[in-house]
C-alpha cells in the first residue's frame, strides 16, 4: 500500500482534519461528501474531487458504515494503515465525546436545550448543502438531459420508496461489467 | 461484565460486517439485534436513534456508542465502566471496515485504470449523485414539512439558500453556512 501513499502528510494532521469533519457531520453518511470536498480537496489539496467521489462510491461496496469506509479509504491513500486508523478515529472522536456526555446526562435530564437548538438551526443548512452537492456531483458525473434525468430518477425512487441502496449498487456493478464485455467484443477495449 | 463486553463486541462487529450499501440499513440491523437480545425496548431504541441522528457523526456509529453505554448502565455498570463498554461498541462496529478498506482499497488503487473498473465507476458516480440528492430531498422535506411563511420558516429558508449557494459557487466553505445555522438556532429558535 505504501507504493501509492503520499508521504508528506502527517498522521496527526489526517486525524485533525477528519476530527473536524466528524464534528460537523450531521445528517448521515451522505452529508460527508461536501465536507470532504471542502477539507480534503479544497483546503488541504490531498486528493482530487474525482478521487474523493470514487472512494465514496467504493465505500458503498465495502462492508461497514459509509462515512467510516470513506475516511479509511482516504486515510489509507495518504498514509497506508496508519492514515486509515487516524482518519477513522478522527471521524468518531468528537461524536463519541458528545454521545458519551449525552448518555451520562440522559438519566438526569431528558433534554439538552442549547445543543438541541444548535442542531435544529443547522439542519436547514445541511439540507441546502446536500442538495447543492447532489447538483454539483451530477454535473460532473453525467452529460446532457438523459444523464440528468437518470440522476433525478434515482433520487425520486429513493425518496419515494426507500429501497435498499445495495441493490442499486450491485445492479450498477453488473451493468458496468456487461457494458465492458460488450465494448470489448466490439473491439474497443478502452 | 467481561461476558457482556464480549457479547457487545461480537454483536457490533457482526452489525458492521453485514452493513452494506449505507442509507439507514445499519439502523434496522441494530434495531433487530437490540430487540432480539432484549437489551432495549423499541421505544428506547427510537429515542436513541433520534439523538444519534441529531448528533454529529455517522448515525450507525453514534447508535452503537449510545446503545453500548445504555446496555452497560442498565446492567448496573458505573459511569466509567459504561463509557468503556460504549467505546468497545464504537470500535467494534468500525473494525470490519479496516479489513474491507485495506484489501478493497488496495485492489481499487491497483486496478482503477482497467476499463472494466472505469466503466463500473462511470455508472456508480451518477448513482451516488442520485443518493446524495435523495438524502438532501428527504432532509429538506423534514425541515420544511409544509409550506408556511412564518419568521422561523423564512429564516430557515435563508440559511438553506445561503449554504446551497456556498456549495454551488465553491468559493467559500459550506462550514460558514452550518455556523450561520447554529447561530440562528441559538438566537431565534
Amino acid at each position: 500500500m505504501s507504493a501509492d501513499s503520499h508521504t508528506g502528510v502527517s498522521v496527526l494532521s489526517i486525524f485533525v482534519s477528519f476530527a473536524k469533519i466528524g464534528a460537523v457531520l450531521i445528517g448521515g453518511g451522505y452529508a460527508m461528501l461536501p465536507l470532504l470536498e471542502d477539507e480534503i480537496v479544497r483546503r488541504k489539496k490531498w486528493a482530487t474531487s474525482e478521487e474523493i467521489t470514487d472512494y465514496f462510491a467504493l465505500a458503498q461496496l465495502l462492508p461497514g458504515v459509509i462515512a467510516i469506509n470513506t475516511a479509511m479509504l482516504v486515510g489509507n491513500r495518504l498514509r497506508g494503515i496508519w492514515g486509515n486508523l487516524a482518519a477513522s478515529l478522527g471521524v468518531v472522536s468528537v461524536p463519541f465525546a458528545l454521545i458519551g456526555a449525552y448518555a451520562v446526562a440522559y438519566s438526569q435530564m431528558h433534554e439538552y436545550p442549547v445543543v438541541m437548538k444548535v442542531l435544529q438551526g443547522v439542519r436547514p443548512a445541511v439540507a441546502g448543502m446536500m442538495l447543492a452537492m447532489g447538483w454539483n456531483m451530477s454535473r460532473k458525473a453525467v452529460k446532457g438531459v438523459w444523464g440528468t434525468l437518470f440522476v433525478l430518477a434515482v433520487a425520486a425512487i429513493v425518496v419515494a420508496w426507500d429501497p435498499p441502496l445495495v441493490l442499486f449498487i450491485l445492479a450498477a456493478v453488473a451493468a458496468g461489467i456487461v457494458w465492458n464485455a460488450c465494448a470489448v467484443r466490439k473491439g474497443g477495449a478502452a | 461484565m467481561i461476558r457482556l463486553v464480549g457479547t457487545i463486541f461480537c454483536s457490533f462487529f457482526k452489525i458492521g460486517l453485514f452493513t452494506l450499501g449505507g442509507g439507514l440499513a445499519i439502523v434496522s440491523l441494530v434495531q433487530q439485534e437490540m430487540l432480539a437480545r432484549g437489551w432495549l425496548t423499541n421505544a428506547e431504541f427510537l429515542d436513541i436513534l433520534g439523538i444519534a441522528q441529531m448528533t454529529p457523526g455517522p448515525i450507525g456509529v453514534n447508535t452503537a456508542t449510545f446503545v453500548g453505554y445504555r446496555v452497560a448502565a442498565l446492567q448496573g455498570a458505573g459511569v466509567w465502566a459504561a463509557l468503556a463498554v460504549s467505546l468497545v461498541a464504537t470500535l467494534s462496529v468500525t473494525l470490519p471496515s479496516v479489513l474491507g478498506v485495506h484489501f478493497g482499497g488496495g485492489w481499487f488503487n491497483r486496478n482503477r485504470e482497467r476499463p472494466v473498473v472505469r466503466r463500473v465507476f462511470a455508472i456508480l458516480r451518477p448513482l451516488v449523485a442520485g443518493f446524495v440528492t435523495a438524502a438532501g430531498v428527504t432532509l429538506t422535506l423534514e425541515v420544511f414539512p409544509h409550506l408556511a411563511f412564518g419568521v422561523r420558516e423564512c429564516v430557515n429558508a435563508g440559511v438553506f439558500a445561503i449554504t446551497a449557494m456556498l456549495v454551488l459557487t465553491k468559493r467559500f466553505s459550506p462550514l460558514w453556512g452550518l455556523l450561520l445555522g447554529a447561530v440562528v438556532g441559538i438566537v431565534l429558535l
